[in-house]
């Protein structure tokens, strides 16, 4: 092989792995000022629930992590709600909670949504980073049970390929001197988004039901009762359009096996929110129905008066 | 194994390495192995070698002097049209079941994992192989090695392009050497085929994917928009794995046939086939339309009157070829419809050849710019190609004609509803990603001469613009290429 070609190939692998990563590190840098960073999240999901003092935990998909604000909550409370969350992450986590001994809270609340039980899928890069980090936690696939090819993607799709449109609206707030911030943390794990829904955007959920979904949904129930926690099960508010997803009897069936399920693991209370009418679209961020800042203290103060109902009535 | 998994990008290194470290003599050796582990990660082995046997010795008989030799051609022939009907029709739920029902018990999982990789391709070749030997325009293959690597080139093996025998032996039996020229040209069209199929092909298909699975909640915009993404999806998937797959044989020193040549920009129908797939093209006129043609011409059919026969021949050997093409890619009733559908526009290509002409004229006389024109002719049967994708895209006959009702009688032309579907920041790309194949093809990066007349800045801004867009804008999936499931 002639030397000069060998050179060539080298000074151009060369220049194209320090181009990589100088626009790789450079992107970081910049999404830093848009979204949390990764020590934020692992400081919300694993130091926070340890260390802070609350009676109410919530968990609960993106729907809770966004909606509810425990600062408004008279319970002391901790979010411990996180995006795409599926049931298995949910009794996951808790059981995260119970290694670290911290199953001393007494109230506990368990958001549901009618998408709930239609995936159970752990496999993704974002539930991967809210998993606790010990392995036997894990409930069902492991990171190793994913094909070398399924890695290779992932890896490249959330390390390079990612949210290029944050990072350029990003850049174009921070030099028309706006605040580039998007999403952020509260301490207590509320997760807060920047924006308000529009009716342009439609929203397609594929209703399936996920056995597995259902088993940790029941774990979860039985979790609750075997540490002597009262459970509240809160379906939060939801748009049209989310709702135009789940025919009638589709909703009925879902709402009859989470009343059986709940009578027969003592649940206090179940507050559907659902059809809601004290929320627009305003409230929302968009149309799947995740809330906003506004919307989630919307939210919070009815969910307060209701929880209190439940709650308060027992201390009485 | 596909083209753009982690373990090919493993695997390809170490066999470019390998490769040139044997000795020359070997070398088809050391392809052959390679091309046996590339189809066992995706097929069975046994299976190729097995349909590799009898097709061997059948050609070397049908090459010989004896007299029973047609009998045996046709038998062969015959013989790897059933493995082909047996693997890609009769095991097959939904569509048109041609050979048998399917035994009870057996799911698509089952079938999934019977069909074998690459079958229609390998058919096509051993066919091409048997006509050849036949025919005696190339001899029959003594060494079983050589023509068991044929049919297991791996970079051609899943999806072609067809190469023909002839062209094969001639370059296998030359012994390529290293040549630098070779390599660099192979990597360039390697990446232009990563980039296509990660960057353009991948990202379109978030909204035709959405569309084709729910056509019945759009409107006719949408579904406008992704009629066309898909032209360009297919285009960038089929073309970008035919690119890759020459330039990884070029780096090897071995040149497959070209298989695209800018198709978008053909003025007429058959034009826009003797550019697209251009392989299969060839393979269906010189193994089943042209024989059709000249038994049709003949006389000895029903159309006997000699002033229509000509054009009877035409439209007949047209029909059936274009109807076999259908069920060769699939034998859903959709894929059928797309095959006569294009014999349908040849025919009326045919039918309106002087109108046309005489339009031409008519249009040169008033002065308008022949490149006007042109552009207006590519921008013509451009539509009806995209329009014929509908029926190949779409599950079904019936989704095929809801996109069509409410493409056309959907009139609410509001563009806000594609951004339901996917985000502006996916439909920017999507449209740079139709910007950029267009680009390849006015610059017609597969032309080394034409790519090498540019300077050398502009060449290598173009390799890593390419490269750096492939790997931030990329859209990284395990789906393969579209065309391994034909």
């Amino acid at each position: 092989m002639p030397k000069s070609f060998i050179i060539k190939l080298c000074i151009f692998i060369l220049t194209v792995s320090v181009g990589i990563n100088a626009i790789h590190s450079f992107s970081k840098y910049i999404h830093g000022f848009a979204y949390p960073s990764q020590n934020d999240y692992r400081r919300i999901y694993f130091e926070n629930p340890v260390k802070n003092p609350y009676d109410l935990l919530i968990t609960g998909n993106s729907k809770i992590v966004n909606g509810v604000n425990p600062d408004l909550l008279e319970i002391g409370s901790f979010n411990f709600a996180s995006q795409g969350e599926s049931m298995p992450v949910t009794y996951a986590k808790l059981n995260f909670l119970e290694k670290n001994n911290r199953c001393d809270f007494r109230y506990i609340i368990l958001g549901l949504d009618y998408f709930s039980f239609s995936f159970s899928d752990i496999n993704d890069d974002s539930y991967m980073l809210y998993l606790p980090p010990d392995e036997k936690l894990q409930p069902t696939a492991k990171q190793s049970d994913i094909s070398l090819n399924e890695n290779f993607n992932r890896y490249m799709n959330s390390n390079y390929a990612s949210d290029w449109n944050v990072f350029f609206m990003t850049l174009f707030r921070m030099a028309s001197g706006k605040n580039p911030v998007i999403t952020y943390f509260k301490e207590n794990g509320q997760m807060v988004q920047r924006g308000v829904a529009s009716d342009n955007y439609q929203i397609i959920r594929n209703i399936e039901t996920d056995t597995n979904a259902v088993k940790y949904f029941i774990k979860s129930l039985a979790f609750a009762k075997k540490h002597g926690i009262d459970a509240v099960i809160v379906f939060p508010p939801s748009t049209k359009k989310e709702l135009a997803n789940y025919s009638g009897a589709y909703r009925m069936n879902f709402d009859r096996f989470v009343d059986s399920a709940a009578s027969k693991y003592d649940v206090k209370g179940i507050l559907n929110y659902t059809d809601s009418t004290g929320f627009e679209l305003r409230d929302f961020l968009d149309v799947a129905g995740h809330l906003n800042e506004n919307g989630a203290n919307k939210f919070t103060a009815m969910l307060n008066r209701d929880v209190m109902k439940i709650f308060g009535r027992k201390n009485d | 194994m596909a083209f753009n998994s982690f373990e090919f990008l493993v695997f390809y290194p170490i066999v470019l390495v390998l490769y040139y470290i044997v000795p020359v003599k070997f070398r088809w050796m050391l392809l052959l192995i390679c091309g046996y582990f590339f189809y066992y990660r995706g097929g069975s082995v046994i299976f190729l070698f097995l349909i590799t046997i009898p097709d061997y010795f059948l050609a070397r008989y049908a090459s010989s002097k004896r007299n029973n030799r047609k009998i045996v051609f046709v038998a062969a022939v015959i013989f790897n049209l059933f493995i082909l009907a047996f693997f890609k029709y009769a095991l097959s739920q939904g569509g048109i079941n041609i050979v048998m029902p399917l035994p009870e018990g057996i799911t698509n999982h089952v079938i999934g994992a019977a069909l074998p990789l690459g079958l229609s391709f390998i058919i096509l070749r051993k066919i091409c192989y048997l006509t050849d030997v036949y025919q005696k325009t190339t001899e029959a293959e003594k060494n079983f090695g050589k023509y068991a690597l044929y049919l297991s080139y791996f970079p051609s093996v899943s999806s072609g392009p067809i190469d023909r025998y002839p062209n094969y032996r001639t370059q296998i039996e030359s012994c390529p050497k290293f040549n630098s020229g070779d390599i660099v040209s192979g990597f360039r069209l390697i990446l232009t085929g990563v980039f296509k199929k990660v960057f353009i092909a991948e990202r379109l298909s978030f909204l035709v994917n959405e569309v084709y699975s729910n056509p019945q909640d759009q409107n006719g915009l949408t579904i406008l928009m992704a009629v066309y993404f898909f032209a360009f999806q297919i285009y960038a998937d089929f073309s970008g794995y035919t690119d890759i797959a020459i330039g990884i044989s070029r780096t090897f020193g071995l040149e497959l046939p070209r298989n695209f040549d800018r198709p978008y920009f053909s003025h007429s129908i058959s034009e826009f086939w003797r550019r697209w797939h251009i392989t299969l093209s060839a393979w269906l006129k010189d193994y089943l339309f042209m024989p059709l043609a000249s038994y049709f011409t003949s006389g000895k059919h029903f159309f006997s009157s000699a002033r229509y026969r000509d054009i009877t021949a035409y439209i007949s050997s047209a029909l059936i070829t274009w109807f076999l093409a259908g069920l060769w890619h699939g034998n859903e009733l959709s894929m059928i419809t797309w095959g006569v559908l294009q014999a349908v526009y040849l025919t009326f290509s045919l039918l309106t050849k002087k109108p046309r002409k005489k339009f031409s004229k008519a249009m040169a006389r008033r002065r308008i710019p022949k490149k006007l024109l042109d552009f207006f002719r590519a921008l013509f049967i451009f539509n009806l190609v995209s329009f014929t994708w509908i029926f190949f895209r779409s599950e079904s006959l019936a989704k095929a004609f809801i996109i069509i009702r409410n493409l056309f009688c959907n009139t609410s032309f509001n563009g806000k509803y594609i951004f339901g579907v996917i985000s502006r920041f996916d439909i920017f790309l999507s449209i740079t990603g139709i910007l950029s194949i267009l680009l390849i093809d006015i610059f017609d990066f597969n032309d080394d001469q034409k790519f090498y007349s540019r300077p050398a800045w502009v060449r290598w801004t173009i390799y890593y613009a390419m490269l750096f867009i492939t790997f931030f804008f990329g859209v990284y999936r395990s789906s393969g290429f579209m065309y391994v499931k034909f």
